[in-house]
């Protein structure tokens, strides 16, 4: 009985806050999704599958999902990848290495709000530094957050910016633990660089790598603050991602209804891709 | 297979930081097809040098030569050399098939020929079912010999094997031994094999080096280092039980222990104080010579080990099992052979009156 007690008591004390600010909130955000409440008035009638509907059918729904795949794509890949190509550079014994890795690492703990005012001074079209460098370059100085062409770029490239160091943490733990030995022996076997890239480290650090994928995916769904400091979702809708359409539909719009289905619509996505992740990374996750 | 030969001309290996070298003008001569083995107290650089064979250590400064061309800046990859690691350091990722596979594949050999020597060297060693496997679902033993394997897949003229034995269990060891030689008497490649196991440096050698702080104590065939070690570290390093040692006094070719004349030698040799060197099996059991009280008896089936004191000395002797002998008895013993070592501790080469 006591040993049931305290059972309860572990289990029920963390479970107040999950229920209180997740499970009851996702609830009551797909019941709000059946309805047409306006976020301020008390009543509200039920709609049904309206709201999807309406949502689905949307052209701005449509440009929200492509801008999230192509965000996605753009910033999980390449973060990855950066963050392996550091962790390869710096791992090599060399002076100031600790200096680097912490320089290198900086960014990500830094809020992104304060990184992405800064960035967004960079990005100033006529004084800002980026452009400065690509006109000493005597390379094309776009309009960064104004022109549709760049703006999803510019956020793109903060958030790699933002994100490589942290990946590249990770890669340092994990290539630390690949033994020396596997390396010697792929030297006597004729490895050359490639080649041991390609069969021995890149096999063995690749549940870190699916590790980073996943992570990085869930962040690029997730990303708000670089949005709405930089661009608020424009110009033209190019930076809008289907969070950002989701934040413009609850709470510019006040179109509850259909904020909530984007919301749902999004949970969804984040399922389907993390379980394409869990079962595509079966044929090349070496554990 | 062709065998090749390995010469070693004053090889050192010293690290940046390192006040002495690893290995000091090191030279030997490898033979075709000669099983060597490398044998030394942990940190007397036997890894090392096999390592520096390997291409995977830079040499500091002498020179090592594979079939009469120096290699010393030949990348690992191009000296055509097989290892054995230790760890085994198969690929975790891999299956046995394609750990076996790994350096034929990436040479670029074609498919069929890759499929035949790998399953000709899984046949030999009876990998044949556990080719797809993981390294993670076979037992010690299995990995072993995948990575023996993947060295005899290569044909590489020159096998270096790096205490290959030592994470196996002591009945796994004795087999895998046999196995060995067997391998090593079909390959006849030159193979240099690295342990601080003295049984296997004594069972498996054509020749043994014995290494000491860099230094090489000894070079000779099991029986020679056996019979005739070097100096006193040799003598004690290989044989179990150890040798018996203790401080003597010569006297006109009379050795005496403690004021008893216990052997006469043949050679003529100056008066003085000396150490002397007696295996547990030299000895004589007699009618008055050393008296031994007897203080343990081990036996270990076909022999039976006598452990006893006389004066401050504890000494070693082997016999036949069938004997008995009380403990706290005294029996006397004479050394029908003995090793005579200079203040140096290098051995003199004697031979007892009548030997």
């Amino acid at each position: 009985m006591k040993k049931r007690l305290t059972i309860a008591l572990f289990v029920g004390i963390p479970l107040i806050p999950l229920l209180t600010f997740w499970f009851i909130p996702m609830i009551v955000s797909v019941w709000l999704s059946s309805t047409d409440w306006d976020y301020i008035s008390p009543d509200f009638s039920y709609v049904m599958l309206d709201n999807y509907k309406q949502v689905l059918t949307s052209s701005d729904f449509h440009q929200a999902l492509w801008n999230t795949v192509f965000f996605g794509f753009w910033t999980v890949l390449p973060t990855v990848a950066l963050g392996l190509g550091l962790a390869l550079i710096v791992r090599k014994q060399m002076v100031g290495q600790t200096f680097f890795k912490g320089l290198l690492f900086t960014p990500w703990i830094t809020p992104m709000v304060a990184v992405s005012i800064v960035w967004s001074w960079i990005y100033e079209p006529t004084i800002g530094l980026f452009n400065q460098i690509l006109g000493f370059l005597h390379l094309p100085q776009p309009q960064w957050l104004t022109d549709p062409e760049y703006a999803m770029w510019a956020i793109i490239i903060v958030t790699i910016w933002k994100n490589a160091g942290w990946a590249m943490l990770f890669y340092l733990d994990a290539l630390s633990k690949i033994p020396d030995e596997l390396y010697q022996v792929g030297d006597l076997e004729g490895a050359n660089a490639w080649h041991r890239l390609r069969h021995i480290t890149l096999p063995l650090i690749s549940p870190t790598t699916l590790f980073l994928v996943v992570l990085s995916a869930i962040d690029s769904i997730q990303a708000y603050d670089q949005i709405q400091v930089m661009t608020q979702g424009g110009p033209a809708g190019s930076t809008r991602t289907l969070l950002y359409l989701y934040y413009q539909l609850a709470f510019e719009q006040f179109n509850m209804g259909e904020a909530t289905a984007v919301a749902t619509l999004i949970v969804l996505l984040t399922a389907l891709l993390a379980f394409i992740l869990f079962f595509v990374s079966k044929r090349w996750v070496h554990y | 297979m062709n065998a090749t030969k390995i010469e070693i001309e004053q090889l050192t290996k010293q690290y940046e930081n390192a006040a002495t070298p690893v290995i000091e003008n090191l030279n030997m001569t490898i033979q075709e097809g000669e099983f060597i083995v490398i044998v030394g107290p942990s940190g007397c650089g036997k890894s090392t040098t096999m390592r520096m064979i390997a291409g995977i250590e830079t040499i500091t400064s002498g020179f090592l030569k594979i079939d009469g061309h120096i290699v010393n800046h030949l990348p690992a990859k191009d000296r055509d050399i097989a290892m054995v690691f230790q760890s085994y350091a198969l690929y975790p990722h891999m299956t046995v098939f394609d750990n076996m596979a790994f350096g034929l594949k990436i040479r670029k050999h074609k498919k069929e020929v890759i499929q035949n020597k790998v399953h000709e060297a899984a046949e030999l060693l009876g990998l044949m079912p556990y080719l797809k496997r993981k390294p993670k679902d076979l037992s010690g033993g299995q990995r072993q010999r995948v990575a023996l394997g993947r060295a005899i897949v290569r044909n590489s003229p020159i096998f270096l094997m790096d205490e290959p034995l030592s994470n196996l269990d002591a009945k796994l060891r004795n087999q895998m031994r046999v196995e060995l030689l067997n391998l090593h008497r079909s390959l006849k490649t030159t193979t240099i094999y690295v342990t601080h196991d003295q049984t296997e440096a004594m069972t498996m050698a054509d020749r043994i080096i014995v290494l000491k702080d860099g230094q090489v104590q000894q070079i000779g065939t099991p029986e020679e280092i056996y019979r005739q070690p070097a100096n006193l570290f040799v003598g004690t390093f290989l044989g179990s039980p150890q040798m018996n040692t203790m401080p003597i006094t010569l006297k006109k070719r009379t050795v005496y222990l403690n004021e008893i004349a216990i052997a006469q030698l043949a050679n003529d040799i100056n008066s003085g104080r000396y150490q002397i060197g007696v295996r547990p099996e030299d000895w004589l059991i007699v009618e008055t010579g050393i008296p031994l009280t007897i203080t343990h008896t081990e036996l270990l089936g076909a022999d039976l080990h006598i452990h006893g004191n006389f004066e401050h000395h504890t000494i070693i002797l082997r016999c036949d099992g069938k004997s008995t002998y009380t403990i706290g008895g005294v029996i006397h013993i004479m050394p029908k052979h003995l090793q005579l070592f200079n203040e140096q501790e290098q051995n003199i080469y004697v031979k007892l009156l009548g030997e």
